[in-house]
């Protein structure tokens, strides 16, 4: 009896066994069948995620560049219009080897071993520092343009950057408090470079007074209690940002605050990968300013 | 006086009743802005629109409102189903329904059938939770020894946060995955009573179909035998409570998201007032469940650190040693 029961159970697990080595058959297969019909030119400059992307876009010329990670053309990328045509990875070392790249940049994806096995393979590859700070995150494109033979495309575009931004320090500052708010209710507070941006702006934030620290829910008693001057808000309007009652943002309160205050809608790409682009973040937070009259035109404080 | 309150189930009822009301107070008073007694008594009754009676009537009371609701259900849940399975061990968190509940809620998010219709996340939400407990029921009813109980869970659990993992993996934006982080940790901050009117109908319908179980549990307990020889119909009593958790919890998880624990703790600690018999458990489980959410919300609100604690987070905290506590003292019966 036990030995038939037990017969049985070993038939009945075949067809399992048949699929599972079909399942990972098309596993195994597929990166090289990626690889094979990627379009990417042959010995170009690779990125493999989505910061290492903004440098390679921002740097190179489109037909120096290999591939980009599958991120580069979303909506919260800043190069993502020039990513267009260009072929993507998902930036898998088995991917990459097979590629064969002239060069290939990172900042977090690839795991601990990713340059060893790039340097078996012959492949030379740069991780992007990381950085915390404006100032800090501009002048890491000097790094990595030395890296990628782009030093003097590097130093035009810091050396622009850098003069903006001492440039925007310069401009009289306003009084007024600003909220940044995103569709999941989060909002970021002292010690982001959200908060740094708005103050570059030449505004103040909420963050201070109300003890918002780094990356939190906002807290609505508090901004309730003394309402800010108006809204900076990001993601509302990307694609792949689904804003529901469920969304972390639905309370009456949150909705109340966006339609009564000025608000800024700055768009997610210019707050892509930690600051980076910080200065047209700031310039676009001040010409929206001035444009709902939070500023007067000659840059000093509306209220 | 615990001994002479075991004999008076009414005044078991009456004090956790009064103690919940003071909690309710309590939590009325404190969070980002501290209120006094006065401010908040003024805030609630008086028609002004002030900013201290928009906090109070907007965000305070709300918050507490479906904090005693989540509590109670899964105080009432968790009592009913130790008492449907014989075995402390059963709890939504544990046996994996709440897990479930909210592999359909990030499911519902993620898709983006949240923005389609509000309903989605608490229908999602409580067709997970009833999934998972008919799985339960299958693999756990005919033996309900502690060992398959917890063995079900694990396998539930774990395919629903393999579920959760795998949905999170494919999240578009940061946005998306931090509304997904924060359902599974679990939280009454920032609650409307759109919520809770979104929500309460199905956790009450799901409380309505459970209502007079009591006597079908007190019978299981003597075994699905000896309960069908009594007159009960024991599958009718399964599936009362089968439905009645699924919908009730799936509700409750979908606006509150994952909150573990309080069907294990709750019970454990009523049973040691009132003894073993399942109908007695029910309904001072339901209070303390309601009593236990309200005060682990307060203690969110405490200052800790620079970040913010989430109700998930403390009652994982309170529950976790207890389960293993329970663990250590019913090891015997492990089999």
């Amino acid at each position: 009896m036990g030995i038939r029961y037990k017969k049985g159970r070993t038939a009945n697990v075949w067809p399992w066994i048949a699929a599972s080595l079909v399942g990972w058959g098309a596993l195994v297969c597929a990166p090289a069948v990626a690889a094979e019909q990627s379009p990417g030119k042959s010995r170009g400059l690779v990125s493999i995620d989505f910061c290492a992307d903004q440098y390679l876009l921002g740097l190179a010329n489109k037909e120096e560049i290999q591939a980009v990670s599958f991120e580069a053309s979303g909506p919260q990328s800043y190069y993502g219009g020039r990513a267009e045509g260009v072929a993507t990875v998902k930036g898998s070392m088995e991917e990459i080897l097979l590629m064969q790249p002239r060069f290939v940049l990172r900042t977090w994806r690839g795991g601990p071993r990713a340059k060893e096995i790039m340097a078996r393979a012959g492949i030379p590859s740069f991780q992007a520092p990381y950085a915390i700070g404006i100032e800090d995150n501009i002048k890491s494109f000097t790094v990595v343009g030395e890296r990628l033979g782009k030093a003097d495309v590097a130093q035009v575009f810091v050396a622009e950057n850098l003069a903006r931004l001492v440039e925007l320090r310069s401009l009289e500052r306003s009084n007024l408090k600003a909220v940044y708010m995103t569709p999941s209710g989060f909002t970021a507070g002292r010690g982001t470079f959200v908060d740094d941006i708005i103050k570059l702006a030449g505004f103040d934030t909420i963050a201070e007074d109300a003890g918002i620290n780094f990356w939190m829910s906002l807290p609505l008693e508090k901004l309730v209690m003394s309402p800010p001057d108006f809204v900076v808000a990001t993601f509302f309007g990307d694609p792949d940002v689904h804003v529901s009652h469920w969304s972390g943002g639905r309370h009456s309160i949150y909705k109340q605050l966006m339609g009564d205050l000025p608000t800024i809608h700055v768009p997610s790409r210019y707050l892509s990968c930690g600051g980076a682009f910080a200065v047209d973040a700031a310039e676009y937070i001040r010409s929206e300013a001035r444009a709902l009259g939070l500023l007067s035109s000659e840059g000093v404080a509306g209220d | 006086m615990i001994k002479a309150l075991a004999d008076r189930p009414w005044a078991i009822n009456l004090v956790l009743l009064i103690g919940l009301f003071v909690a309710g107070i309590v939590s009325g008073l404190f969070g980002q802005v501290n209120l006094s007694p006065f401010e908040f008594g003024a805030a609630l009754f008086g028609g002004a629109d002030d900013p201290i009676s928009i906090i109070v009537r907007e965000l305070r009371l709300p918050r507490i409102f479906i904090g005693m609701l989540a509590g109670a259900t899964l105080g009432y849940t968790g009592a009913a189903l130790q008492g449907m399975l014989r075995n402390p061990l059963a709890d939504p968190g544990v046996i994996g329904v709440s897990a479930s509940a909210g592999l359909g809620a990030v499911s519902a998010i993620y898709l983006g059938i949240s923005a389609v219709s509000a309903l989605a996340v608490p229908l999602m939400a409580m067709g997970g939770a009833l999934i998972a407990t008919l799985i339960l029921m299958l693999l756990a009813a005919r033996d309900s020894s502690i060992l398959t109980l917890i063995l079900a869970g694990i396998g539930i659990s774990s395919l629903a946060t393999a579920g959760v993992s795998l949905v999170m993996n494919f999240a578009p934006n940061p946005m998306s995955l931090q509304d997904m982080i924060l359902w599974m940790l679990g939280s009454l901050e920032n609650r409307t009573f759109d919520d809770l009117l979104l929500a309460a109908p199905f956790i009450l319908i799901g409380w309505a179909i459970m209502v007079g179980v009591g006597q079908g549990l007190n019978a299981l307990s003597l075994g699905s035998e000896t309960a069908h020889s009594l007159g009960i119909n024991v599958k009718a009593v399964r599936w009362r409570v089968v439905l009645g958790t699924a919908l009730s919890v799936g509700a409750t998880v979908s606006v509150c998201g994952t909150v573990g624990f309080v069907g294990l703790v709750v019970p454990h600690f009523v049973r040691a007032i009132i003894g073993y018999e399942p109908r007695r458990l029910l309904l001072p489980s339901a209070i303390s469940g309601a009593l236990l959410m309200t005060l682990a919300d307060i203690f969110t609100r405490l200052p800790v650190g620079h970040g913010q604690l989430k109700l998930g987070v403390v009652m994982a905290v309170i529950g976790a040693p207890l389960f293993i506590y329970i663990i250590f003292k019913t090891r015997g019966n492990m089999r």
